[in-house]
């Protein structure tokens, strides 16, 4: 097995802003208003061979909508990943620097009370083989929740904050596979709002849907946003300047460019940015 | 209702398959005796490769019709065989009555005989063969080895057949279940007879009965030859089994699809449980008498076998299977649901419980399903590792033989029971069929992960 330690670490300390236009903004500057932040954070798959993010620099803000952009492969969903640790879950990854949540190094918290605090939505929509309230209980009872009127208000209101509930009030217990697609993932939408958690992270969550469909999750995240911590992964650029308050754009690995993002779609800085936005390549 | 649809369903899907299969055969088979249109206009050179290739393929072609046809022919034959000879035996006593006969020897008390009176009985019943002169009515039957016998099937009050006592001077009462084996008579007190049931009609024992005028004793006995014991045997077998089986399987599917990491362990237990599915049951057998059977007996204090000593050894023949089959439908479970569930705070126990488990039913039920069908046909490794004795009832301290076993037992020595062993493949038969129609529902019901993901 390969050696990696201290390849990035030890020689830069000091963090290497210059693709985060952001850092020294007012917003920025008061660790209260941040969510997850990240400094020199380096990511190898496959035991060290693959260097998928090279030293990531970013703060996330709380209670925006932060969205990636780049082109396939750049490392946009493992950046992803890194926020909820889901990338323990895959044999020989490793991650070096570090990624703070409210403060505290994420790999100091459990890993359970991380992921209860910071949701995921993915893909492909995923609901569980079993009804639509029991996947919605899910969350809850897997934290001892059993109280059943507890659970019928979880359902509920989850369903509304997801915009499925007048569709779906009355066939609670319909599988949740007999949903259409969009539905589907607003189900999972409403699934990881069950457990009240701080952040959303979505990655590529209307790709597998119909611009109808699609439109219906853009307001919906418009309207979560008022209470969650949104990261969004997406591949439609007008989605992000639709949606998004600001837009990170990842290239091989490398954080290229982070900015609010009108000012980034309106004026990017970097020329690997605006050959992207502009339609050149990727 | 839903599922009986399905079950009728799939069963339909299976005989249209059939038939489907048939008819392209066939058509192939017809088609070699038609000659192309193009056929005149090819040149000589044409024509020879034409013909030759005709040949070669009709000859294929009728080659593998003939091969199916005889294979199912063969495969017909043997269950209308097993069907034929079995059906007259497989009754509902022959389930449920003991494999021992049961003998009673019936004497007549203080006089030492009975004495015809002068009065005639009346026939108070509706059966046809009814002797006056004793108050009896006899009834022609058959054995579970399917000779015929003779039931009394009903006494007159007053009779002297209910006078009999046995060995102790007590009153006996012949239940239903006995049959006349002989009555020792006699025409004038002197000289006596045997009537013995095997040999006469019930007519022909009516009419000796009539007569004569002195009855010395009775022995009557049960049928016998029934399978209750082995039956009883069986389904207490697939249970223990089970029992033993079913966790240690499911929980090293369980250690083998979700936790383990893909060492050269991991390969090497893999590599492991696809070499010893393979294994002869024979071999099984010899584990189960060498290693098994002192060590129950060692703890529990029996000697020989028993059941434990049988099932522990169904349940190491079983797990490589049951291993496969649950890890095999925890792999189509699709990667996205796991996710989902740790993404949502579940921890990974609770994740194998509430997503992997319940999705990895079907292979589970399959598993199960395929072994108990496993348990029941087998017979050369319970015969050294539980036992061969034929029993009466099952026991869970002795090695009676299951159903399996029977047959070998009653088909072995120098009258081999071939009545008697089909129908109890009749029955094995339709449990295994009735087994494979579900495994195959199940299967319909495990195809909805697969594709995805
Ligand atoms: N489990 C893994 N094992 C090894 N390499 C991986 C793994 N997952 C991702 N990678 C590699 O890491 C790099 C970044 O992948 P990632 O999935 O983050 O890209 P992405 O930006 O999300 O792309 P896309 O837009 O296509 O989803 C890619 O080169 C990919 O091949
Ligand atoms: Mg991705």
């Amino acid at each position: 097995m390969i050696e990696f330690e201290n390849e990035q670490t030890n020689v830069e300390q000091k963090v290497d802003n210059s693709a985060n236009t952001l850092l020294d903004k007012e917003e920025f500057k008061n660790p209260e208003n941040i969510a997850f932040s990240c400094r020199n954070v380096d990511l190898y798959y496959d035991y060290g061979e693959k260097h998928s993010l090279k030293n990531i620099n970013i703060d996330i803000l709380k209670n925006k909508v932060t969205a990636f952009i780049g082109p396939s492969g750049c490392g946009k969903s493992t950046l992803l990943r890194c926020f909820d640790r889901m990338n323990d879950l895959i044999d020989g990854c490793k991650v070096t620097g570090d990624i703070k949540y409210m403060g505290q190094d994420i790999n100091e918290i459990n890993t359970i009370y991380l992921r209860t605090k910071v949701g995921m939505v993915f893909q492909q929509p995923n609901p569980f083989p079993m009804s639509i309230r029991n996947n919605i209980c899910y969350g809850p009872r897997c934290q001892g929740i059993k109280n059943k009127d507890t659970l019928n208000k979880i359902v509920e209101q989850s369903l509304k904050d997801s915009a499925l509930y007048d569709e779906v009030s009355d066939r609670l217990d319909a599988s949740g596979l007999s949903l259409s697609g969009g539905q589907q993932q607003r189900l999972c939408i409403a699934r990881t709002i069950a457990m009240s958690p701080d952040v959303i992270l979505m990655d590529e969550p209307t790709s597998a849907l119909d611009p109808i469909a699609t439109l219906k999750i853009e307001e919906l995240i418009k309207e979560l946003k008022k209470k969650y911590t949104i990261i969004i992964v997406t591949h439609n650029m007008q989605q992000a300047a639709r949606i998004s308050d600001y837009t990170a754009f990842f290239m091989l690995g490398e954080l290229v460019e982070f900015n609010e993002t009108e000012e980034f779609f309106a004026h990017p800085r970097d020329k690997r940015s605006e050959d992207y936005i502009t339609g050149r390549f990727g | 209702m839903t599922n009986l649809k399905k079950i009728v369903n799939s069963t339909k899907e299976t005989f249209v398959d059939i038939g489907l299969g048939f008819k392209k055969s066939f058509k192939n088979f017809i088609n070699f005796f038609k000659v192309d249109k193009s056929f005149k206009s090819m040149n000589s050179k044409q024509k020879r490769h034409y013909i030759a290739r005709k040949l070669k393929d009709g000859g294929i072609n009728v080659g593998t019709v003939c091969f199916g046809l005889f294979t199912v022919a063969m495969l017909i034959w043997m269950v209308v065989y097993i069907f034929t000879t079995g059906s007259s035996t497989l009754t509902w006593e022959f389930i449920t009555s003991d494999y021992t006969k049961e003998s009673l020897t019936l004497y007549t008390g203080e006089k030492n005989y009975f004495e015809a009176g002068d009065l005639t009985f009346e026939n108070t019943t509706n059966a046809e063969i009814f002797s006056e002169k004793w108050g009896v009515a006899l009834e022609n039957g058959v054995d579970n080895m399917q000779n015929n016998i003779v039931y009394v099937v009903h006494i007159e009050d007053g009779s002297p057949f209910n006078d009999f006592v046995n060995k102790d001077g007590e009153a006996v009462e012949i239940s239903d279940n006995f049959y006349c084996n002989y009555l020792s008579v006699s025409k004038t007190g002197a000289d006596f007879s045997q009537l013995n049931g095997s040999e006469l009609t019930a007519e022909e024992m009516c009419q000796e009965l009539e007569q004569s005028n002195y009855i010395l004793g009775a022995n009557f006995m049960t049928k016998g030859e029934g399978i209750k014991g082995s039956l009883l045997t069986t389904l207490m077998l697939i249970g223990f089994s089970l029992l033993f089986s079913l966790p240690l399987g499911i929980g090293a599917a369980i250690y083998l699809g979700v936790y383990a990491k893909n060492g050269p362990i991991t390969k090497g237990i893999r590599t492991l449980i696809d070499v010893t599915s393979g294994i002869p049951s024979i071999i099984f057998g010899l584990a189960g008498a060498v290693i098994f059977i002192p060590f129950v007996n060692s703890i529990s204090g029996l000697t020989g076998g028993n059941i434990f000593t049988g099932s522990l050894t169904m349940a190491l023949m079983l797990l490589p299977t049951i291993v496969k089959t649950t890890e095999e439908s925890i792999n189509v479970i699709p990667k996205s649901l796991t996710q989902a569930s740790l993404a949502l705070g579940a921890s990974r126990t609770q994740t194998t419980f509430k997503v992997v488990l319940p999705n990895a039913m079907p292979g589970i039920l399959t598993s199960t399903l395929l072994s108990i069908g496993r348990i029941i046909g087998e017979s050369a490794a319970l015969v050294f590792a539980m036992g061969s004795m034929i029993g009466n009832t099952a026991s869970l301290s002795s090695g009676y033989a299951s159903l399996a076993v029977h047959i070998y037992v009653i088909l072995g020595g120098e009258a081999p029971r071939y009545a008697a062993a089909c129908a109890i493949a009749i029955i094995i038969l339709i449990v295994v069929l009735v087994l494979s129609l579900l495994v195959k529902l199940i299967s319909l019901r495990l195809n909805r992960f697969k594709g995805a993901q």
